[in-house]
């Protein structure tokens, strides 16, 4: 797959999280980058041109590698679709289950006259 | 590698490690579905100096005591008096017993023993790596933020105001639920 442009990335994102249900993990990783090479940026520090930097996103499920950046003006963009994809793919974790813990605990001292916390939705 | 257990401390220290140096540190998040785990680490690539220039003094001299003890070895096996093609094979056959008292516990022969007992020198390289793992679905929300914040901090830059990144969120938060009841 290699680079892509962030729509088809957050696709094929979705994708690699669907297949690593059952087995194996998923690595996101973020990194600012000016895409030039290194003999590109120090030519353009020392002309005093101004480097666009912008974020280098590369994920992989250790066998397809896929990859996208996103500059300053759309990543606001990019990241409510990058959290809405996550909420829906993490959903192995634990959720709270202390406060159930300990109003089953509280229940059980004070014979049901304790006072029940409202549960957050 | 440092696993921080405090939330709010693993953000302050990635926020500040990222702006020391925005070009080479990264943000890595690694989720396995099938054990319910999620990782979080933010590294810049570099070997904290003090620890390293500690390890360094061992690493030599570790290297010293070998060097004496192969000297030692020779004056009871002396290699000036092997021919030059035997003189390879007992060069190798010192380096392997001093291996063999080094590695292996002392076993046998008292006198022949003689340990060199040094903290590995990789065991004090300390990478700047900052790490947090956790099975909860409430750091999943938190995590959410810091995403949005590195996401402010890498593509606009290191300058970026962090309470403007949250402040915003908030506002984005409170129309949206203001939209829903407007609509009802």
């Amino acid at each position: 797959m290699g680079f892509l442009q962030p729509d088809p990335f957050l696709n094929e994102l979705t994708s690699m999280f669907e297949r690593n249900r059952e087995n194996g993990s998923v690595w996101v990783t973020f990194k600012r980058s000016s895409m030039k090479s290194k003999v590109q940026t120090n030519k353009m520090t020392t002309s005093g041109e101004a480097i666009e930097y912008r974020c280098l996103i590369r994920a992989t499920d250790g066998k397809q590698k896929i990859s996208t950046t996103v500059g300053a003006k759309d990543h606001q963009r990019f990241q409510a679709s990058y959290a809405t994809l996550l909420k829906a793919h993490m959903a192995a974790l634990k959720k709270r289950e202390r406060k159930d813990k300990k109003k089953a605990a509280e229940g059980d001292k004070k014979d049901g006259g304790s006072k029940k916390k409202p549960k957050r939705v | 590698m440092v696993y921080i257990t405090s939330w709010d401390e693993f953000v302050e220290r990635s926020v500040q490690l990222y702006r020391a140096d925005p070009q080479s540190t990264r943000y890595c998040m690694k989720y396995r579905h099938c054990d319910g785990k999620l990782v979080l680490k933010v590294t810049d690539n570099k070997e904290a100096r003090t620890r390293f220039a500690l390890s360094f003094i061992l690493l030599s001299l570790r290297f010293m005591s070998v060097v004496c003890f192969l000297r030692a070895m020779n004056i009871m096996f002396p290699l000036e008096k092997c021919k030059p093609r035997t003189k390879k094979l007992a060069l190798v056959i010192t380096v392997k017993r001093i291996l063999n008292l080094v590695l292996l516990p002392c076993k046998a022969k008292p006198c022949a023993c003689i340990h060199i007992c040094m903290p590995e020198p990789t065991d004090l390289h300390v990478f700047e790596c900052l790490k947090f793992k956790t099975d909860q679905a409430q750091d999943a929300k938190k995590m959410e933020k810091l995403n949005n914040i590195f996401f402010a901090l890498m593509a606009r830059g290191p300058d970026v105001n962090i309470s403007e990144i949250t402040g915003k969120e908030q506002m984005e938060a409170q129309p949206a639920k203001k939209g829903r009841g407007r609509k009802q």
